[in-house]
């Protein structure tokens, strides 16, 4: 795994400024950022690698017993393959699928597979917005991390019935989402409320006001809708602080992940390209303030499917 | 709209507006969830310890520690010694002391000084006194122990309306760490603020209370937050940031969110903790 993470940071010099010019979420189906971008790469693998940091690892809430029992895994909308990537190197037994719509990043998670030799996992394109191409019932554990503003709120119980149907009677359907943060800095906090509100005008949120996220209460009634047994819950944090050991990661996350919403957020009418300007220069800033302060809260939800 | 001078909105205080953590300690009787052993801890000084209700569940878990509760008002600490008498649990005691002044106690005196859901009550910048005084009564190897929200996140609107209202009148009256009154940024501060106060060996353990319709502790954690927003009504109003029109309409309304079969919500609290050298 250790030496996965060396390759992941060295192995591939990608392109900063490669960013989209507009959001035309009906042309690419791809709603929230295009991943046709290397910028955007850069900015999921900064993001697995924090998430796997901050939650101690790909599965880290199954025990040993369950986890032998795992054979079959799906990971939906995987993007660039690192989780998937890091379960099948940590458990061999396991068959890891990830899927994903971007061309893109699965041309990226298969080079990766390629370079590292791993004969248990295969990353392809797919739609999740569409009835998957997996018979019923046929992996033991099914995954999506970070959905939220991926697809519109409207396809989520679409994606996550096709995502029970593929689950074998007994097996685990996982999903991973998170409060993007609540910090001391004013811009940081002036960004989570436009990417908020950004995100109510497309349809990509949950959130009934602009003060969180709001994905993460939905979870575990998802999962009690889908008719899921024995589902239960399971906090993490993530710590991006300014003397925390993710802060630097963090920042490239935030300042990347920031730079790849702003067509997105002006075409929602929420900024103008002027006023983003001045709140990224203040954002870069104040990220590397002595006394900034910032935690983001990630919620890991799973049941059985009976 | 009661538009009163910040003084007296800072005369009528704020109540503590969370107890996330209560159902949990109820429930498991694990006084110290952060913990596997808690052997070390024999006293527990709870400050600001309101009607009692975490001190004495603690008590009764946990019989071997000595539990003292310290809160300013004085009704509340007589009604928390009659329930303590009344269901026989002596390990717990109450006196009523100004929880944010300087303490009416011996230094170095208590193995843990346990601080729940502050936010709010005491103006931001005093915290770093406050923790040096809570410092000054734990014995050296003891704890500091934090724990703390920055909102509940609800699904529903009222709620979070109503919660927005509560981290704008805490931002304006400069009781909160938010800087601008979208949440109410504590848990990322409370690190650095042990740290300052001399603490060492920090660590933290985050949990989620899903109150949602349907869960075990729906009804619990509904009714005690009906309780403490309407106990904060009067400071709300007095600081200006909210119209009594405003906030009364979404109170009813959040009342009947609450009631909802879809009603959904959560809290991430943290706990942070560290020892005195």
């Amino acid at each position: 795994m250790r030496a996965v993470n060396q390759q992941r940071s060295s192995g591939r010099a990608l392109e900063r400024n490669d960013l989209l010019e507009s959001y035309d979420p009906e042309r690419t189906g791809n709603y929230f950022i295009l991943a046709e971008s290397n910028a955007e790469i850069v900015h999921l693998i900064e993001s697995d690698r924090y998430f796997n940091l901050a939650m101690g690892g790909p599965l880290p809430e199954q025990p040993e017993h369950v986890l032998a029992g795992i054979h079959d895994v799906l990971d939906v909308a995987c993007g660039p393959g690192c989780w998937g990537f890091q379960l099948a190197q940590e458990y061999p037994h396991m068959q890891v699928t990830g899927i994903d719509i971007s061309q893109n990043v699965i041309d990226y998670a298969n080079g990766q597979v390629q370079a590292s030799r791993l004969d248990n996992v295969q990353f392809i394109v797919g739609n999740v917005m569409q009835p998957l191409e997996f018979p019923d019932e046929s992996f033991d554990l099914v995954n999506v991390r970070n959905m939220e503003a991926v697809i519109p709120v409207s396809a989520w119980p679409g994606t996550l019935k096709e995502m029970f149907r593929v689950t074998r009677r007994g097996g685990i359907i996982r999903i991973v989402d998170c409060e993007w943060g609540v910090s001391t800095g004013k811009a940081s906090e002036q960004m989570m409320e436009l990417s908020v509100r950004g995100m109510q005008i497309f349809g990509l949120s949950h959130s009934p006001d602009w003060h969180n996220y709001g994905v993460t209460p939905w979870l575990h009634r998802f999962l009690r809708d889908l008719g899921c047994v024995n589902v239960q819950e399971r906090p993490s944090f993530l710590d991006f602080s300014v003397d925390s050991m993710a802060h630097q990661g963090c920042y490239i996350m935030f300042t990347h992940g920031y730079e790849m919403m702003k067509p997105f957020l002006i075409q929602a009418g929420v900024t103008t390209p002027e006023a983003f300007a001045q709140l990224q220069q203040e954002q870069s800033v104040e990220l590397l303030e002595n006394d900034f302060r910032g935690l983001l809260y990630i919620l890991t939800a799973w049941g059985q499917k009976p | 709209m009661t538009t009163v001078s910040e003084s007296q909105a800072e005369k009528i205080g704020v109540p503590r507006l969370f107890n996330f953590d209560l159902p949990g300690l109820k429930k498991t009787g694990r006084v110290l969830p952060e913990r596997n052993d808690i052997s070390s801890v024999k006293s527990i000084l709870d400050v600001a310890c309101g009607d009692g209700a975490w001190a004495m569940a603690a008590a009764q878990a946990a019989p071997q520690i000595q539990i003292l509760g310290i809160e300013r008002d004085a009704r509340l600490v007589e009604d928390a010694r009659a329930q303590a008498d009344a269901q026989k649990i002596h390990n717990v005691s109450f006196r009523v002391m100004e929880p944010f002044e300087p303490l009416d106690l011996p230094d170095d005196s208590f193995d843990l000084v346990n601080a729940r859901f502050l936010i709010g009550m005491l103006p931001a910048s005093n915290w770093p006194q406050v923790l040096r005084e809570y410092m000054r009564v734990t014995r050296s190897g003891g704890y500091v122990r934090l724990t703390e929200n920055d909102l509940p996140i609800p699904g529903c609107p009222a709620m979070g309306q109503l919660g927005g209202l509560i981290a704008q009148a805490l931002y304006e009256t400069k009781r909160s760490f938010s800087p601008n009154g979208r949440l109410l940024s504590i848990t990322p501060v409370l690190q650095r603020l042990l740290q300052e106060a001399g603490c060492q060996d920090i660590r933290r353990s985050v949990y989620v209370s899903n109150f949602s319709a349907d869960m075990e502790t729906h009804e619990a954690v509904c009714k005690d937050l009906a309780i403490t927003y309407q106990r904060a009504r009067p400071f709300l109003l007095a600081s200006g940031a909210v119209t009594e029109a405003d906030f009364d309409r979404l109170y009813q309304e959040m009342l009947t969110e609450m009631q909802g079969e879809r009603f959904c919500a959560l809290a991430f609290y943290l706990t942070t903790w560290g020892s005195k050298p």
